[in-house]
């Protein structure tokens, strides 16, 4: 298969919502969770802060970003995160450096771990 | 999957049919270094939009996606007219946190790239900006295209 037939069933496996005025990609995430925080980071180069959009609803988190690209239609970043019902709305942050974007979403105290004290009766 | 092409600007004249040539094998280079690089699992990950080599006419340019790249991590280097670029990426476990899904990917690679027009050595720019590098290389005055003036006799 030649590569642009092979990128155009790569997109439209990843991405049934493309149209021709765009082109969806979904960006590679790692997830790290630790005791207190669910980590997630996604690689998205060319991505500015302004055009990208968080958004966090009941128990899922949307990311999309939009990347333009002189000459070219413009790149459109996507992907949806299912949460356990474990984190902090209010607390969550999200950060865009180089490319990268690093969204922690602190565990609320009700959903983390902590030694019980045991009493001697 | 890995790359996507460009229409060149440059006008299709004998003279540069052979840079043309080159400029695919140089594609054609890059797409193996990055098919090295992919270990990625996930199949929905496209990166297609790894790396753009673009003939403008008067100069090339060269784009590369490298999130998380710092200046210190890339070198760029312009040595009778062979383009070379080193750059690495280190990811790392962050302290406490254990794994659910790891996608991205540490890398480290070096390209050797003979271009296919002579440059300017002064002129070449790199800029590293969200994590999208260019290189700007100018091409050296007598392989700019020209435009001949025709003589009505």
């Amino acid at each position: 298969m030649n590569p642009r037939a092979r990128e155009t069933a790569a997109s439209h496996r990843s991405a049934p919502e493309q149209t021709r005025t765009e082109r969806a990609v979904t960006p590679a995430v790692d997830i790290w969770e630790s005791e207190t925080a669910l980590r997630i980071v996604a690689d998205l180069p060319g991505v500015k802060r302004d055009d990208l959009r968080l958004h966090l609803e009941a128990e899922r988190l949307s990311l999309e970003a939009r990347r333009a690209q002189s000459g070219e239609p413009p790149v459109v970043y996507r992907r949806q995160f299912a949460l356990a019902p474990l984190f902090d709305a209010e607390q969550v942050t999200a950060a865009l450096d180089r490319g990268v974007l690093t969204i922690t979403l602190p565990k609320s105290k009700s959903s983390q771990p902590r030694q019980i004290p045991i009493t001697v009766g | 999957m890995w790359y996507r092409t460009r229409p060149f600007l440059a006008a299709q004249t004998p003279e540069n049919l052979l840079p043309w040539a080159s400029l695919d094998e140089l594609r054609r280079r890059m797409d193996r270094v990055f098919d090295d690089v992919s270990r990625s699992d996930a199949e929905t990950v496209d990166r297609s939009a790894a790396h753009v080599f673009e003939d403008t006419g008067a100069s090339l340019v060269l784009k590369a996606d490298l999130p998380g790249v710092t200046e210190k991590d890339l070198t760029v280097t312009l040595q009778r007219n062979v383009l070379g670029l080193t750059v690495r990426r280190t990811l790392e476990r962050p302290e406490g946190f254990r794994p659910h899904r790891q996608e991205r990917s540490s890398f480290e690679r070096t390209w050797t790239l003979p271009l296919p027009a002579r440059v300017d050595p002064e002129k070449v720019k790199a800029t590293l900006v969200d994590g999208e590098l260019t290189v700007t290389l100018a091409k050296a005055v007598e392989d700019q295209p020209r435009n001949v003036a025709v003589q009505v006799a």
